[in-house]
């Protein structure tokens, strides 16, 4: 097959709307950091976003299926990563969630996102029944509530929720019958109390503070409120490059990380922001219909999974900023200042990819 | 349609449904509450501060500095930035130079709000001091402090700055808008751990610096003005006193000096009044000196002649129902207009004015510049009061004859002694010759107004024999000078009280010009209230001399002797010879060309020769006829 053939049946729209959220990414990360020379954080991002596009080859290039065949070892792996750095890891920020190599350092959690859809898929590859039945749905659960816990007791709360999409496309797609929906929406309510209980001061603050914002205006809230006042004051064409004064006066925090939608919205206004979310839309869009044209069942599986991803990612961290939902460490796809976060959704859309790429038996 | 059709289009919808929840949440954010957003960006983040430009400096004719602007540092505080404000407010009150103690400094550090002025315009050792001391919360910003180096000299011209750096008297408020040049910008940013940047001051956020202006003021005329007034006043215990040095040449004011004064450095340790210049800001009635203009309009328009006999009534004059009387109970019967004038008799005054007519007459009060402003550069002049004839009484006209019943400023009054000095001709006072920017080039030149003739040459001539007799035998002899003919007159009013005039406080004062037949200066000295003594002749006539005698000297004006006195006693002239007439001693006729009139004649007299001079001014050319009469031909002007 030569390289025309394979570039003429790629996604190209999918391919180029993922590098073009990658490149507004980079310059956003620029924008929230040109001004502190001591830590040259776009030049690195460069780098995340140039190792993530050649994961995403990578993950474009080796068929899917033999992925999801290896998928159970990956996930062994990723558990085993997850254990490493509950008991080695270093605490970072009231976190253990990383792995140091040298100089170099990565988020497991991120990569057992990808192995775990990976898994998840497989499952329902070789399950094709309408309906799950209760054993069933009791495995996929179990493989999706091992890594959940293991971060929650990072303690990253948002991190574990964050394979809460996967548990979605489990019983959405899946098939799960009424009453098994009643028995999983009771069991979460009654989670809801216990899980309380076992969050930390800082998370509970944060949960309480979404309730009530004008509670501590310099705290917790004190973000929201400066995501707030940056995004409110860049208007509809916003302040320009580089320009974005809630941003070069460090008043934003995580700027380049989790509130980085903020400097969007206060460097390039309403219309940027629409261009951005516009682009997502695209990407969710055109990835649901590689689901829906998939050649079987895992692969649909597959690619909902990390659509799922985006939506869930997108959603929280936008609705974080504009104060729909409570403060949590979500980054933005593609855009977040981040290496594993950045190698992970180039991994997911060299995924979907790969399934388009695979949709017609004969290949 | 079938499951996974239906599963995904609940995704959309779902999909489109937070979507448009975000949009709309974006669009009341960004676009509703945009305008608030911005505030409060801006409340957080910055304070626009002015950089205010270097005020331009005032400087007298010759560039003497009388304002200036140095260097100076201002403190100023960020409350929240302040770690320790009692250690900060204990260690800045240490500092010499800051006024306060350490509670006032306290509580300026725990305002509310993120920025107080600690101090205002500290010497530039104080900032390093400050400096030094890297306290936390603290900083200095580069200002320029207003001094007056020559203190109180000429400080009712030049006015004064307020701490704000505005102008707010005199020069400094009436030429605000040159002097003060055009502030800058810097927006003092502040980032969210409080640090403090500042952006701006360049492009059209520099300041420009202000124009200094030249004055045509002479810092030396200036200074011999106020010492001599100074004291006068205070040898008679005046309340007060005025005095302009005014070159009638071209009008430039050499001097203004206005008493009670102040230290525009120290302006708010003296009271308000003391702030004006009443020379151009107050009002007073002249008395007898206004008889120059009753007597120039009665010449001019021919209703009386020098020579010609006046009835003095004995004393009184009757007009309607009232009587107005000599000063001092003098009873002149018939005397010549001449007298009347050397004498200062009112009922004779009274006689010119009454038959000149009203409206003749004020049309000649008009003509010299009363009743309006004389235009000069300085802020708050007053037009002074003079009625409309239509509004006069029986007696304006006789009132206004003796200088009662108007009012003027002292500005116009010796710009009326100039008009007479001019031959005529009426040149407007100026004070500001120019404004030059930093480069040195002029920006501004006032346009004085141009001169008008307001009596003849002819009848100045008359008049100018009249006030050089009032100096020479009459009430003026105190303003008398020995190098120079001094040509004037005295004026002594009572003041103007509720309901008619005060019996025991008046405004004596003496207005004239030298030399009288080429003038250099024309000076108005007016002394206010003076105690033991009320005559002008006998408290501003010898003031007019203190002033006029170092100020001819200063200004090199070599001694004038007119040719008339020359002729009737010669040979006592020799001994004021500047230069003895060595080559007299030779027997030749010596070169008398370019000499003053009477160095000429000196050396002549002393050579043995008899002189006969032709006008009045210069030597332009002489016939030399050994032996014989020497014929000096005279002109006005550089030879």
């Amino acid at each position: 097959m030569s390289v025309e053939r394979t570039l003429s049946r790629l996604d190209v729209n999918l391919l180029a709307t993922a590098l073009i959220i990658a490149a507004v990414g980079c310059m956003l990360v620029y924008s929230a950091t040109h001004f502190n020379q001591d830590a040259p954080l776009f030049q690195k991002q460069v780098i995340w976003t140039l190792i993530g596009v050649l994961l995403m080859i990578v993950f474009i290039a080796v068929d899917y299926h033999a992925l999801m065949e290896i998928s159970p070892f990956l996930y062994g792996l990723g558990l085993a990563l997850l254990g490493y750095v509950l008991i080695w890891g270093r605490l970072t920020r009231h976190v253990r969630s990383w792995i140091h190599i040298g100089s170099f350092q990565f988020q497991p959690s991120e990569f057992m996102k990808i192995f775990t859809a990976l898994l998840i898929a497989k499952y329902f590859d070789s399950n094709d029944r309408a309906y799950l039945n209760l054993r069933n749905f009791m495995a996929v659960m179990a493989i999706l509530v091992a890594p959940m816990l293991l971060i929650a007791v990072q303690p990253a709360a948002g991190s574990a929720a964050s394979f809460l999409p996967l548990v979605g496309v489990a019983m959405f797609f899946g098939g799960i019958k009424p009453r098994y929906w009643v028995i999983a929406i009771l069991c979460g309510l009654m989670a809801l109390p216990v899980g309380w209980h076992y969050l930390k001061p800082f998370q509970r603050e944060r949960i309480k503070i979404f309730l009530d914002p004008a509670r501590d205006p310099l705290g917790t809230g004190y973000q929201v409120m400066q995501a707030k006042i940056a995004t409110g004051s860049g208007g509809i064409t916003g302040k320009g490059f580089l320009h974005g004064t809630q941003v070069n006066l460090e008043y934003l925090p995580a700027r380049h990380t989790d509130f980085i939608f903020s400097v969007l919205g206060e460097e390039w206004g309403f219309v940027g922001v629409l261009v951005v979310l516009t682009l997502y839309l695209f990407l969710i869009l055109e990835s649901l219909s590689v689901a829906k044209a998939a050649r079987d069942r895992g692969g649909t599986f597959l690619v909902l999974s990390l659509v799922a991803f985006f939506i869930y990612h997108v959603f929280i961290n936008v609705g974080m900023q504009i104060g729909l939902l409570p403060v949590t460490g979500i980054p933005l796809p593609l855009i977040s200042y981040g290496g594993s976060a950045t190698m992970m959704f180039f991994m997911a859309v060299g995924l979907i990819l790969n399934v388009d790429f695979r949709k017609f038996v004969n290949v | 349609m079938n499951a996974s059709q239906r599963r995904l289009l609940q995704i959309f919808a779902f999909l489109a449904a937070w979507a448009l929840v975000v949009v709309a949440r974006l669009a009341h954010v960004q676009l509703v509450h945009h305008d608030e957003y911005v505030a409060r960006a801006q409340r957080q983040q910055e304070r626009t501060l002015s950089l205010e430009p270097v005020r331009g400096s005032i400087l007298d004719r010759n560039g003497r500095v009388l304002a200036e602007s140095v260097a100076a540092v201002s403190v100023y505080a960020d409350p929240q930035a302040i770690v320790d404000p009692d250690a900060t407010a204990r260690t800045l009150a240490r500092i010499p130079s800051i006024d306060l103690n350490k509670d006032e400094i306290e509580e300026k550090l725990t305002a509310n709000g993120g920025f107080a002025w600690i101090a205002r315009q500290l010497p530039l050792e104080a900032g390093g001091a400050i400096r030094n001391l890297h306290l936390p919360g603290i900083y200095l910003l580069d200002e320029h402090r207003r001094t007056y180096p020559k203190g109180s000299l000429a400080a009712n011209v030049v006015g004064y700055v307020g701490v704000d750096g505005h102008g707010l008297a005199g020069i400094e408020h009436g030429f605000e808008g040159l002097v003060r040049g055009r502030a800058g910008k810097v927006t003092l940013l502040r980032d969210a751990r409080r640090g403090m940047y500042f952006v701006g001051g360049e492009g059209p956020n520099k300041p420009v610096d202000g124009g200094d202006v030249v004055l045509t003021i002479d810092a030396v005329v200036q200074f011999i003005t106020e010492r001599a007034l100074a004291n006068a006043v205070a040898k008679w215990h005046g309340v007060g006193g005025m005095a302009v040095v005014m070159d009638p040449n071209d009008g430039s004011i050499l001097a203004m000096a206005s008493l009670p004064s102040f230290d525009p450095n120290h302006y708010r340790d003296f009271p308000a009044p003391t702030w004006r210049n009443r020379n151009v800001q107050e009002i007073y009635e002249p008395g007898s000196t206004f008889k120059i203009v009753t007597a120039s309009a009665g010449l001019e328009e021919r209703v009386i002649t020098p020579s010609q006999i006046l009835d003095c009534g004995n004393g009184a004059i009757q007009i309607g129902n009232v009587q107005i009387h000599e000063h001092g109970g003098n009873r002149y019967g018939l005397m010549s207009f001449e007298d009347v004038m050397l004498h200062s008799s009112n009922v004779g005054a009274i006689r010119v004015g009454m038959s000149l007519g009203d409206d003749r007459f004020y049309r000649y009060i008009r003509r010299f510049g009363f009743g309006e402003r004389t235009g000069i550069e300085l802020p708050g002049e007053t037009p002074g009061v003079l009625r409309r004839t239509t509004r006069w009484s029986q007696i304006s006209a006789a009132s206004i004859s003796i200088g009662q019943e108007i009012g003027v400023t002292p500005l116009q009054v010796v710009a009326a002694f100039s008009t007479v000095a001019n031959g005529g001709v009426r040149v407007a006072p100026r004070i500001v010759d120019r404004v030059v920017d930093s480069k040195g080039d002029v920006v501004y030149r006032p346009q004085p107004a141009p001169p008008v003739r307001v009596i003849s040459e002819k009848t100045a001539a008359v008049l100018n024999e009249i006030l050089k007799a009032v100096v020479a035998r009459g009430t003026g002899e105190n303003a008398a000078l020995e190098e120079h003919i001094v040509a004037g007159k005295t004026g002594t009013a009572q003041k103007a009280i509720r309901g008619g005039y005060s019996a025991d406080r008046f405004v004596a004062s003496f207005g004239g010009y030298v030399p009288a037949d080429r003038p250099r200066l024309a000076i108005l000295v007016v002394i206010d209230e003076p105690k033991g003594a009320e005559y002008g002749g006998t408290v501003a006539a010898p003031v007019f001399k203190q002033i006029a005698e170092p100020v001819l000297r200063y200004l090199a004006v070599p001694p004038s002797i007119p040719a008339r006195t020359l002729r009737v006693q010669p040979p006592a002239l020799a001994a004021f010879s500047q230069e003895p007439a060595s080559s007299a001693r030779t027997g030749r006729v010596p070169d008398l060309r370019g000499m003053d009139a009477r160095a000429a004649v000196a050396s002549a007299t002393a050579a043995g020769l008899r002189v006969r001079t032709i006008g009045s001014g210069v030597v332009q050319s002489q016939i030399p006829m050994p032996g014989d009469v020497l014929l000096l031909r005279l002109s006005e002007g550089s030879p």
